[in-house]
């Protein structure tokens, strides 16, 4: 008979508690070098000769005090949900501050294993751990780890089985030790189930009223009941004259620093010299905002680049495929309206969806996901954040929108990591703002038709680099706009105050990422192919062939929704697709040739120059091309990001606003450039 | 002196944390304490954040924030 034990990963934020999960789980669990990866709980599996362990990996937290919504998320997970050990994975570069964490958690579990990861950079830094001495001290395993080498997890997975259990550590005050012991007088006669007692004294006295809801919610009952009250009230009269926050931690931090004395024998004084150059340089005042945009053009320009090379690989592999399916699916008579059914509205949308759509994502997002490998976007976040404070919002917002680069869904749920309700409400209603990786083809092949030409030289790579990085730009001072207006408007309030950790520079893993990346784009875009594009690929197709009267369905709708988009530039099929697009942006410009196509009289494209010309036959003008770039880079947010949305914040209210507040600006700019372009051309 | 007026490469030790509660309790998470001992590293390019080393991490902290913590230079 197996075994099944529980295990929590804790740890102070970007120690590589991700890292270790993956390597124990073999899954992928998305990892960065910035605190606040990590938001949501993950679990996994993993097993050895004797058990099978179900391993959760925890967002990182500084301290159990918890501010922020992801660090509650760690907090109660470790408080209510008894795991049968906690693997505490420690930065070993900088020992003195996690022991802090390791501490609070002695305080709340018992039965510890201490994970001291990144080895590899303490001995670059020249740092001597006394692991031996460590273990005699906290008595618990102290396991030396290179989480992204592998190296040390076979260890790390033995010492789970060990019995030993941490020894108390923390001695408060005299007085406060006093009330504790008095409050757990009380609480010995209340059924706490797995929760410390001493633990829920300390919450007591500290007051903290959010937590102790949380207990009741967990405990089934009130646990501040009259006897208790009066305890409480009486102690926390007497220690009336004391700072109790201030000092429990200090008492904690003193004791960290009295262990690390011990068992660190040197560290440098200095910062290393590496991260103090890189710092100087991205950080310059001259230089710190060109660098990060010559980053993101760089980026575009290899994406746009290469992405040529499998775009036209896969899509001429379709296309020799469309012919051979045709005669297959007749050949085995299945009525000619399903055949075309499957080939042309099934078929055809998944091959754009697969050929156009998937290489710019499978490029951009490992090279993005490199950079924040390497600890440099929370750089960017410190350069701008003089904009965002201008704009009252938190500074951890550039974080947020980073994420949304990769995907808004993501972006939005990272938005936990801002502890200000405000401020957080504020990122997650802009972040539809920046254009996410899935926006880039549609973007890139709108400018290569009708901006910038078909001649893939160097020159007009770059031109269509610079070009995508302006519309880029222009979410990104939407951004900024909004968030200003919010916070004079439905959201006011002065700017809340945060943190910002600016982490070493590591060196990125470049290969392990690539294929961990790519393979993450591939099959998020052909798991959506398959559950979005395909059914709407064979609706569009329907309401494209089905006639009332003598007009189809799609084109009544088109027709009727026509006057309305000319006056932004666009027209009623654009339109239609970006509203039949809501499943998934990929599918829009499918539902737009599809559309056309069924009313013109060419049948065929298959490449961007006769894509542009079936375009101009549907009256495409440079007008409509701009306009519709505005409109890809501001409309509404896809629907999973909506759903995300909803799930965080729980309010339709914020979903709606998240709804209107990018369409509306969407349609005031394609109004604006729609006017004034039409003076000029 | 506060935090905030520090220099560049100043080196100074924390005497007093006079912020509210929230931001205060977010200090302490990092070890932000008196008697920890901050230096003060680079400022960013609108001058309305500074990064410090505290407890060997680097930590930035906006100056509307840090002109409540009360620090003096080292003797
Ligand atoms: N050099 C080195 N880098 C590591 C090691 N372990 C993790 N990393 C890197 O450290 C960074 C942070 O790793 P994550 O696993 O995302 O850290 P985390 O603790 O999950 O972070 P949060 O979720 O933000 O709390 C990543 O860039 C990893 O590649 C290691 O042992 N050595
Ligand atoms: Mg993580």
């Amino acid at each position: 008979m197996m075994n099944n034990k529980k295990i929590a990963l804790a740890g102070n934020p970007n120690v590589g508690k991700s890292t270790v999960f993956n390597t124990l789980t073999g899954l992928h669990q998305h990892t960065g070098n910035w605190p606040g990866k990590t938001v949501d709980n993950k679990s996994g599996f993993f097993k050895d000769e004797k058990t099978r362990y179900e391993i959760f990996d925890l967002p990182g937290t500084y301290s159990l005090l918890a501010h922020s919504e992801e660090e509650e998320n760690a907090r109660n997970f470790l408080l209510f949900e008894n795991p049968d050990k906690t693997i505490v994975v420690c930065d070993a570069t900088s020992l003195l501050r996690n022991l802090n964490l390791v501490l609070q958690i002695t305080e709340v579990n018992k039965n510890i294993v201490l994970c001291l990861n990144l080895m590899d950079e303490a001995k670059k830094k020249k740092i001597d751990i006394d692991l031996k001495k460590l273990e005699d001290i906290l008595n618990i395993p102290v396991i030396p780890v290179v989480a992204v080498k592998k190296e040390g997890i076979t260890e790390l997975v033995k010492a789970l089985d060990e019995e030993r259990k941490v020894r108390d550590q923390i001695i408060y005050d005299e007085r406060i030790e006093k009330c504790i012991y008095k409050l757990k007088q009380v609480l010995k006669e209340k059924e706490l189930f797995s929760l410390n007692p001493r633990y829920v004294a300390i919450q007591l006295l500290r007051e903290d009223w959010d937590l102790l809801e949380e207990f009741d919610k967990y405990l089934g009952y009130e646990l501040l009941d009259d006897d208790l009250r009066d305890v409480l009230n009486s102690c926390l009269e007497e220690l009336e004259d004391l700072d109790i926050d201030l000092l429990l931690v200090d008492t904690i931090n003193k004791k960290a620093s009295f262990i690390y004395d011990q068992v660190v024998s040197h560290t440098s004084k200095k910062r290393s010299l590496i991260d103090q150059k890189i710092d100087r340089i991205v950080t310059n005042k001259y230089l710190g905002i060109p660098i990060m945009l010559l980053f993101l053009a760089v980026i575009f320009l290899i994406t746009i680049k290469l992405s040529n090379y499998p775009s036209n690989f896969l899509y001429n592999l379709f296309f020799s495929f469309e012919d051979d399916l045709l005669l297959f699916l007749e050949g085995i008579h299945l009525p000619s309206y399903l055949v075309h059914l499957l080939v042309f509205g099934v078929f055809r949308t998944v091959m754009w969806v697969v050929s156009v759509m998937l290489p710019p994502m499978m490029i951009f997002f490992p090279f993005f996901t490199i950079l924040e490998d390497s600890g440099y976007l929370p750089r960017i976040a410190f350069n701008v954040d003089g904009v965002f404070e201008k704009c009252s919002s938190c500074g951890k917002q550039a974080l947020t929108m980073a994420m949304g680069f990769g995907c808004n869904s993501v972006g939005v749920s990272g938005c936990k990591i801002i502890d200000s309700k405000r401020e957080r409400l504020i990122a997650t209603i802009t972040n539809a703002f920046v254009p996410c990786n899935g926006k880039f083809p549609t973007i890139i092949a709108i400018i290569t038709m009708f901006l910038v030409g078909f001649n893939t030289s160097l020159k007009n790579t770059f031109l269509s680099a610079v070009i995508l990085l302006l519309f880029t730009l222009l979410g990104i001072g939407m951004t900024f706009l909004i968030s200003k207006i919010l916070s004079k408007t439905i959201l006011k309030g002065s700017p809340s105050s945060f943190v910002l950790e600016l982490p070493s520079y590591r060196k990125p893993q470049i290969i392990k990422t690539i294929i961990t990346s790519v393979l993450d784009r591939t099959i998020f875009v052909l798991g959506r192919a398959i559950v979005v594009a395909i059914p709407t690929g064979a609706l569009i197709y329907l309401l494209a062939n089905t006639y009332v009267g003598d007009a189809t369905i799609l084109s009544i709708c088109t027709n009727f929704l026509d006057p309305f988009a000319k006056i932004f530039g666009l027209d009623g099929v654009i339109l239609m697709a970006f509203i039949l697009g809501f499943p998934a942006n990929e599918i829009v410009v499918p539902i737009i040739i599809m559309a056309y196509l069924n009313t013109s009289a060419m049948m065929d494209y298959s490449s961007l120059v006769e894509l542009k010309n079936l375009l101009i036959d549907n009256g495409w003008t440079i007008i409509t091309a701009v306009c519709t770039l505005i409109f890809v880079v501001l409309h509404f947010p896809c629907s999973t990001t909506c759903l995300t949305i909803y799930k965080e914040t729980k309010s339709l209210k914020i979903v709606l606003l998240s709804i209107f507040i990018p369409l509306i600006c969407g349609l005031t700019l394609c109004f604006i450039a729609n006017l004034f372009l039409g003076i000029f051309v | 002196m506060l935090l905030s007026e520090t220099k560049v490469n100043d080196k100074t030790i924390v005497k007093r944390i006079v912020s509210n509660r929230d931001i205060a309790r977010r200090f302490l998470d990092i070890g932000l304490t008196p008697g920890t001992v901050v230096e003060t590293l680079f400022e960013n390019i609108s001058k309305n954040l500074c990064a410090y080393r505290i407890r060997g991490a680097v930590v930035s902290i906006r100056k509307s924030d840090s002109k409540d913590i009360i620090v003096a230079y080292d003797e």
